[in-house]
C-alpha cells in the first residue's frame, strides 16, 4: 500500500553533510553584478520558503487563536493562548493519537521484522519457488492495498463477526491490515540492500560455526540497520497519514486514529467554523512527532556501513 | 507463495542444517537452535501462536464456519511443521510474510475481482431465502381481528421473551423463539404484566439497548408472528406479500400483484419489469464492466473522470518537478550562504502530517471563513466551480509536492559532473544551452524511475481529492461522479457515500484502477529495469 | 590436527556444470597444500567442497578419521579465510577474532586469553578496539587469519588470501602465513592462482585445470617433472618455452627444430624409453629459459648443442639478462596451449601473439643486442618432450 512516503517513494538521497566528490552544475555565474551570483538565488529562496511555510504559520495561528473559529483565524497570531491545546487534550484527542502510535509503532515495526525476514531468504537462500516468490512480491508491492477498499470493508465485515478484536472499529485489525500492506515494498525494498552484504560474511560466520538464525541475528540484521530505519520510519509515518482505510474502518469515537479523528472534527459545516482551532491544536500536537522523525531520518541514511570492510 | 516440501529440498547447498544429532527429525532444537535465550524465545513464540490459534478457533466452531476452521488449524499444523522441522529454512523467514500478504493483499485484490462479477449492493446482499424472509418480514400486517397486546419485554437466561397480556380477556401468554404459551402467576399492573416466575422484566432503558433485537424478535404463531410495535405494544401479524415455491414468485395478497424470481439479476421482478427493492447476489457476469461502457450517463462521467485522473497525476508530477527544479537550481549555488536553513525549511510541508494539511488547505479555499477569500477579498466557492476546483487541488499538490522533487533534483544534480557543462562551454555554449541540451536530460534519466513513481501514487492519491473537494463541484446528472473525481474516490462513494452502497460496481471500477496500474508499471519496469533485480 | 582426503570427489551443478571431476587429493597431517590452477579450473569449488559451502555431489570428504560430507561447516572443525576476509564490519577486531569463540560458547576468559595470543603472533594488539574499516589491507588480511588462528582448528583452508594486496605486501604475507603454519603444524589448504605462490608456499602444490587434478607433488617436482605440457607452461616464471620438432634418428635420436639438428644425449634417450615411438614423428619439445645460455658465455659445451637465433629484444636485469628471440619452428596447439593462452590473456603475463618467441636468461656478462645474430647453447640433458597431440609428457 502506498504508504511509503507521502508523495512518491522514499528519498533516499542525503544532499546535506556529503559533499559531492567533483564540482557541481551550477546555473549562477563567477561573473556580474550581485544579483547574477547569489541575489536571485535568495530571491527564489525566500519566494520558496514563504510559500512552504505561509500554512504552517497558518496552523499555528490558528491552533494558538482563543477564539477558535475558522473565520477568526488570521495569517500571523493577533492573540496567542493554550486554550485550544488544553482543549483538544481534555477531549478525544490523546485516545486518537494514542492509537494512531500504537497502530503506527506495531505494524511499522512488526512488518520491518517480517519483511527483513522474507529478504533475507530471498537474498541468501536458493530454492525452488524463489523467482516465482520474488516476482509476486513485486507484483504485489505495484498495488496498493487500499485500490481493494471495497473487498477489504467486505472481508472484515465477516471478520468483526468472528472476532470483534481484530475486526472494523479496532486499532488491532487496522494495526494487522496495515502491516500486511507494508510488506510488499519492504521486502521488495530490502531484498535489494540485503544484496549488497558480501556473501562472503555468511560463509564466513557459517565456517566459525554459526547457524542461520545466528548469522540472521548476529550478522546481517546489524547490517541492514540502514534501511530497516528507512522501512520503519516510512512504514510509521504512512500508517499515521493514511486516511481511506482508517476511516472506513473506524467510526467508533475511541477507535479513531488521529488522521480520521481530525478529519471528523471538522466534518461538517456547523463544526468547521466552529472547531478549527481545536483541529489546527491537534494538527500541531500530530506534527510533531511526524516532523521530529523524518528530520531524524534525513540524518539516519547513510548507507555502505560495509563499504571499506570488505576488499582492500 | 506457497510452497510444498520438495520446492525447499534443494537449500541444503545453500544453508543446510546437519542431520541433528540426536538424530531427532522433529523438534524444538532440530534446526540448530542452540542458545537458551533462542530456544527459550522460540517456545514462547510457538506457543502463543497455538494459543492464539485455539481462541480464533473458538467462535469459528460456535458460528460453524468450517471452511476457515479448516484453514486456521491447516496454517497452525504448517507452522508448526516449519518452525519444528530442520529442513525448510527459507520457509522459517518467509512463512509469516508469506501468509499476512496472501491475506491482506492478495486475498483482497482477489475478492475485489470475483465481486466485480456480482451485484453485490444494498439490496443484493443475501441469498434468495433471505431476501425472501426480508421482504415477507417487511410486508407483515396485523392479521385483522387479532388481539392487541401489551408487551413487556423479559429475558429468560440471556434469551429474550415477549410476556403479552391480551386487555381484553386478561389472559397472559409467553411468547419466545419457539412459540406461544400460556403464563401462569404473572403480577399485572396498570394492563401491563410488571414480573413473572423465571422472567426479568427489562426497563425501558435496558429495552432500548437492545431495540434492534427487539424489534426483529417474532414469535412464531399458527396464524403468522407476533411482532412488536414499539416496546409496550405487540401483535399478530401475516407477511402479505408471501412467497410461493411452486411458481417462484412472490405474492401480494391484497394487491394481488406478482413478482417473479430472476435469476440473473437477482430481483423479483413484475410483467412490466419493475423488481421489489430486496433482491438477491448474484453473478452477473460482465454487466458491471458493460455498464461503465454502454450507460451513457456512466460513461460520460467515466471517461471525464479517467481524462482528469490522467491529468490530475500528469500535471502534479510536472509542475511539483518543475518548481522543485528551479529552487534546486537556485539553491544549488555555492555562493550563496544560509542554503541549509532554506533547505530543511523548504522541504518542511513533506515533514507535516498529510491529512490535517490537506484540511487545513480545504479550510483556506473555505468560501465563507477562507483565508485565501479573505485575503484575497474576494468570495469565490473554490469547490463549486469546476476549473476552481481543479486550480485548488493542483495548488496544494504543488505545495504538497515541490520539496520533495527539490531533495531529490538537489542530490541528482550533485552527482552530475561538472566537466560535462564544462566540456559544453569550452564549445561556446552559453549556460542555459548547455543546462537545456546536458544537465537537463541527464537529470530526466536520473530521475524518471522516481517520476514514474510519483505518477502511479498520486494516479491514486485519495486523500488529495476526498480530502480537499471531495469531488466537488457535482452535476445534476450524475450525483455519483464529481467534476474533480479520480477513479479512487469515485468507487469510494460508490460503495461507501450515503447513496445505496453498490459494491459490485464499484468492485469493477477497481479492477480497472488495477488495469491500469498495471499498464503504468509496466512502463516503469522499462525505466527502472527491476526485473533485472529478481536473480 | 588431521588429514584431509578427497576420494573421488564430484561437484556437478544443476546446470550441468561439471566443477570438480574426481578429485583425489591427501593432505598430510600438518602439510601446507596449494591447490592451483588458473580461474575457473574448480579450486575454489573444491576448497567450499572442504569447508561445507558447497555440497559434495559424489565421493568421500574424510577430515581426520571421519567422514564429513554430510556434516555442516561447523561440525567440521575447520577455519577458512576468505579472499575478502570477510571481516564483520559492524564489530571490532577483538569480536571480529572472537566470533568463532563465542559462537562456541567458549568462557570470556578463555576468549580473552586465545584472541591476545593471536593479536600479539600477528602484532594486531593494538588494534583490537577498532573496526575494520579503520585498517588498512595488510592489517584487515592478519585480522582474517587472527580468526582462523584463534579457533585452533583442524584445518586451515585459505581461499586466495593475498590476491587483495599490492605486491610488496604480498610477498611479506607470504612469508607470514608460512611462518605461522610451520608454528602451528595446522594442516593447511591453500587456493590460489598465483603459480609463484605455489611454489614458494607449499609443501606440495595439486595443479588443476576444467575440473580435473593435473600433477599432485613437491614445487620443484612439478617444476622438473610435469606430467604434461599444461603443468610446464602453468609452473615457473617465465612459462616454458615450447616448440614442435621432429625427432630423427641419426647417429642415435636428434631433434630437427627448423633447420637445426639437435642430438638428444645417450642418457636422456635411455631415462625416455617412450622417444623411440616418436621417431620420425613430431613432437612438442619444452626448455626452461634457465637452460638456455649466451654460446659465447658458455666454456666447455659441445658445439652440436648450439642453435642459432636473431635476437628480438633484451631485458637486462642486472641479475640476468633476459633475451626473447624467434623461433621458426611453430608452438605445439593442444588443449592444454589453449587453456595457458586463455589464462594468460586473463592474468597480466605478456603474451606472444606472432610467431614463437623463446625466452631466454643469459648470465649478466652476455653482451648480446636486439637484432644481434648469436649462438644459444641448449642444456639438452633438460628438454622437455611431450606428445604433441595429448600434451603428455613422453617417459615410458
Amino acid at each position: 500500500m502506498a504508504i511509503i512516503g507521502t508523495q512518491a517513494g522514499p528519498a533516499l538521497s542525503t544532499p546535506d553533510d556529503t559533499p559531492p566528490p567533483y564540482e557541481v552544475v551550477e546555473l549562477g555565474g563567477a561573473q556580474g553584478g550581485w544579483f547574477r551570483r547569489v541575489g536571485w538565488s535568495h530571491l527564489v529562496g525566500i519566494l520558496a520558503l514563504a510559500f512552504s511555510l505561509f500554512p504552517i504559520v497558518f496552523v499555528v495561528s490558528a491552533a494558538l487563536n482563543p477564539v477558535g473559529t475558522l473565520s477568526s483565524s488570521t495569517l500571523f497570531p493577533t492573540q496567542v493562548s493554550l486554550v485550544n491545546f488544553t482543549d483538544t487534550l481534555a477531549g478525544s484527542f490523546p485516545r486518537w493519537f494514542a492509537n494512531t502510535l500504537i497502530v503506527g509503532v506495531l505494524s511499522a515495526g512488526v512488518a520491518m521484522f517480517i519483511s527483513a525476514s522474507a529478504a533475507f531468504a530471498f537474498s541468501r537462500f536458493r530454492f525452488r519457488g524463489r523467482r516465482g516468490g520474488l516476482l509476486s512480491v513485486l507484483l504485489i508491492q505495484l498495488f496498493p492495498q487500499f485500490l481493494a477498499i471495497v473487498a477489504l470493508y467486505l472481508i472484515f465485515t465477516e471478520i468483526t463477526d468472528v472476532w470483534p478484536a481484530i475486526g472494523l472499529n479496532s486499532i488491532w485489525g487496522l494495526t494487522l491490515l496495515y502491516l500486511g500492506g507494508a510488506l510488499g515494498v519492504n521486502t521488495w525494498l530490502m531484498k535489494g540492500f540485503f544484496d549488497t552484504i558480501p556473501k562472503d560474511l555468511d560463509e564466513s560466520a557459517k565456517v566459525d560455526g554459526a547457524t542461520h538464525s545466528q548469522i540472521y541475528f548476529g550478522i546481517i540484521l546489524p547490517l541492514v540497520r540502514p534501511i530497516l530505519a528507512v522501512t520503519g520510519l516510512l512504514g510509521f509515518i504512512g500508517a499515521v497519514n493514511e486516511f481511506l482505510i482508517a476511516s472506513v474502518f473506524l467510526t467508533d469515537d475511541r477507535a479513531k486514529t488521529a488522521a480520521v479523528g481530525l478529519y471528523g472534527l471538522i466534518a461538517d459545516d456547523q463544526t468547521r467554523n466552529t472547531q478549527f482551532g481545536l483541529f489546527c491544536a491537534g494538527a500541531v500536537l500530530l506534527a510533531i512527532p511526524t516532523v521530529l522523525l523524518f528530520m531524524y531520518l534525513q540524518r539516519h541514511i547513510v548507507g555502505g556501513l560495509t563499504a571499506g570492510a570488505v576488499k582492500g | 507463495m506457497a510452497r510444498s516440501t520438495a520446492d525447499v529440498e534443494t537449500t541444503r547447498s545453500a544453508g543446510a542444517p546437519p542431520p541433528s544429532p540426536s538424530g531427532k527429525e522433529v523438534g524444538l532444537t532440530a534446526d540448530g537452535t542452540g542458545s537458551p535465550l533462542g530456544l527459550l524465545f522460540k517456545i514462547l513464540a510457538l506457543g502463543l501462536f497455538a494459543a492464539v490459534a485455539v481462541f480464533a478457533c473458538i467462535p469459528l466452531i460456535r458460528t460453524e464456519r468450517w471452511v476457515w476452521l479448516a484453514v486456521v488449524v491447516v496454517v497452525t499444523v504448517i507452522a508448526f511443521w516449519v518452525y519444528l522441522s530442520p529442513r525448510p529454512i527459507p520457509l522459517k523467514y518467509l512463512l509469516p510474510g508469506t501468509l499476512l500478504l496472501l491475506v491482506f493483499q492478495v486475498l483482497p485484490v482477489v475478492f475485489t475481482v470475483s465481486t466485480a462479477f456480482t451485484n453485490f449492493s444494498d439490496g443484493h446482499r443475501g441469498s434468495q431465502e433471505e431476501a425472501i424472509a426480508a421482504i415477507e418480514g417487511a410486508s407483515l400486517q396485523r392479521v385483522p381481528d387479532s388481539p392487541v397486546f401489551s408487551l413487556s419485554v423479559a429475558t429468560q437466561g440471556s434469551d429474550l421473551a415477549f410476556l403479552l397480556l391480551d386487555p381484553d380477556t386478561g389472559d397472559t401468554f409467553v411468547g419466545t423463539e419457539d412459540g406461544l404459551d400460556e403464563l401462569q402467576g404473572a403480577d399485572e399492573s396498570d394492563g401491563t404484566i410488571t414480573a413473572a416466575d423465571g422472567f426479568t422484566v427489562l426497563t425501558t432503558a435496558e429495552v432500548a439497548a437492545r431495540s434492534e433485537e427487539v424489534a426483529t424478535f417474532t414469535v412464531p404463531t399458527d396464524d403468522g408472528v407476533i411482532k412488536s410495535q414499539g416496546v409496550s405494544i405487540a401483535y399478530v401479524g401475516a407477511p402479505q406479500q408471501t412467497y410461493d415455491p411452486a411458481c417462484d414468485c412472490i405474492t401480494d395478497a391484497v394487491t394481488g400483484e406478482v413478482w417473479t424470481a430472476d435469476g440473473d439479476v437477482g430481483s423479483f421482478v413484475d410483467a412490466d419489469g419493475n423488481a421489489l427493492a430486496q433482491g438477491w447476489q448474484v453473478n452477473v457476469g460482465l454487466e458491471n464492466f458493460s455498464r461503465v461502457l454502454t450507460d451513457p450517463t456512466i460513461r460520460a462521467s467515466f471517461l471525464r473522470i479517467i481524462v482528469w485522473n490522467f491529468a490530475f497525476a500528469i500535471i502534479t508530477v510536472v509542475i511539483t518537478f518543475a518548481l522543485g527544479l528551479l529552487v534546486a537550481l537556485a539553491l544549488n549555488n555555492s555562493r550563496l550562504r544560509g542554503r541549509t536553513i532554506y533547505r530543511s525549511l523548504i522541504i518542511l510541508p513533506y515533514a507535516m502530517p498529510v491529512v490535517a494539511m490537506y484540511l487545513v488547505w480545504r479550510e483556506m479555499f473555505n468560501t465563507d471563513f477562507g483565508l485565501i477569500n479573505r485575503m484575497l477579498g474576494t468570495e469565490i466557492n473554490w469547490f463549486g466551480n469546476t476549473a476552481s476546483s481543479m486550480i485548488a487541488i493542483l495548488l496544494v499538490q504543488l505545495w504538497l509536492g515541490y520539496n520533495y522533487m527539490f531533495l531529490v533534483i538537489t542530490g541528482a544534480l550533485q552527482s552530475i559532473p561538472a566537466d560535462l557543462t564544462e566540456a559544453a562551454s569550452v564549445d561556446g555554449a552559453k549556460k542555459f544551452y548547455s543546462f537545456r541540451t546536458i544537465t537537463f536530460p541527464l537529470l530526466l534519466v536520473a530521475l524518471a524511475p522516481l517520476l514514474i513513481a510519483s505518477f502511479a501514487f498520486n494516479f491514486n492519491n485519495f486523500s488529495a481529492i476526498y480530502l480537499l473537494s471531495e469531488g466537488a463541484p457535482f452535476s445534476p446528472d450524475n450525483p455519483a461522479a464529481g467534476a474533480t473525481d479520480i477513479l479512487i474516490t469515485y468507487t469510494y462513494r460508490l460503495a461507501f457515500g450515503g447513496a445505496g452502497a453498490d459494491y459490485g460496481f464499484a468492485a469493477a471500477i477497481s479492477v480497472f484502477i488495477f488495469l491500469i496500474v498495471g499498464v503504468i508499471s509496466v512502463v516503469g519496469f522499462r525505466q527502472t529495469r527491476a526485473l533485472e533485480e529478481v536473480n | 590436527m588431521a588429514q584431509v582426503v578427497l576420494d573421488k570427489v564430484n561437484k556437478k551443478y544443476d546446470n550441468g556444470f561439471h566443477a570438480v571431476q574426481d578429485l583425489d587429493i591427501d593432505v598430510a597431517d600438518g602439510e601446507f597444500l596449494v591447490l592451483v590452477g588458473p580461474s575457473g579450473c574448480g579450486k575454489t569449488t573444491a576448497l567450499r567442497m572442504v569447508a561445507g559451502l558447497e555440497d559434495i555431489s559424489s565421493g568421500t570428504l574424510r577430515i581426520g578419521d571421519r567422514v564429513v560430507n554430510t556434516l555442516s561447516s561447523r561440525e567440521r572443525d575447520i577455519a577458512m579465510v576468505f579472499q575478502s576476509y570477510a571481516l564483520y564490519p559492524h564489530m571490532t577486531v577483538f569480536d571480529n577474532i572472537a566470533y568463532g569463540l563465542k559462537i562456541r560458547r567458549m568462557s570470556s576468559t578463555e576468549i580473552e586469553q586465545r584472541v591476545r595470543k593471536a593479536g600479539d603472533m600477528l602484532e594486531l594488539g593494538h588494534l583490537l578496539d577498532r573496526k575494520p574499516k579503520q585498517l588498512s589491507g595488510g592489517q584487515r588480511q592478519r585480522v582474517a587469519m587472527g580468526r582462523a588462528i584463534v579457533r585452533e582448528p583442524q584445518v586451515f583452508l585459505m581461499d586466495e588470501p593475498l590476491s587483495n594486496l599490492d605486491a610488496k605486501l604480498r610477498v611479506q604475507m607470504r612469508a607470514e602465513i608460512s611462518e605461522i603454519q610451520r608454528d602451528l603444524k595446522t594442516t593447511t589448504l591453500y587456493v590460489t592462482h598465483d603459480q609463484t605462490e605455489a611454489m614458494t608456499m607449499g609443501d606440495r602444490v595439486a595443479l588443476m585445470k576444467a575440473g580435473v587434478l593435473q600433477q599432485l607433488g613437491s614445487p620443484q617436482h612439478l617444476y622438473d617433472h610435469p606430467d604434461n605440457i599444461f603443468v610446464a607452461g602453468f609452473i615457473g616464471s617465465p612459462p616454458m618455452n615450447m616448440a614442435v620438432a621432429r625427432l630423427i634418428r641419426s647417429d642415435g635420436l636428434s631433434l630437427q627444430l627448423a633447420e637445426t639438428v639437435l642430438p638428444i644425449p645417450e642418457s636422456v634417450v635411455r631415462a625416455r624409453p617412450g622417444l623411440a615411438r616418436y621417431v620420425d614423428r613430431d613432437v612438442a619439445i619444452g626448455i626452461r629459459s634457465e637452460d638456455m645460455e649466451d654460446a659465447s658465455l658458455a666454456r666447455d659445451d659441445a658445439p652440436e648443442s648450439r642453435v642459432r637465433a636473431k635476437v628480438a629484444l633484451t631485458e637486462a636485469l642486472g641479475s640476468e639478462i633476459v633475451v626473447h628471440f624467434d623461433v621458426a619452428a611453430p608452438k605445439p596447439v593442444t588443449a592444454d596451449t589453449k587453456a595457458l593462452d586463455k589464462d594468460a590473456q586473463t592474468s597480466d603475463v605478456p603474451v606472444a601473439h606472432r610467431g614463437n618467441v623463446f625466452v631466454a636468461s643469459f648470465g649478466p656478462r652476455s653482451r648480446v643486442r636486439p637484432r644481434d645474430d648469436i649462438e644459444i647453447v641448449v642444456d639438452r640433458e633438460r628438454i622437455h618432450f611431450f606428445d604433441p597431440d595429448t600434451g603428455h609428457a613422453i617417459r615410458d
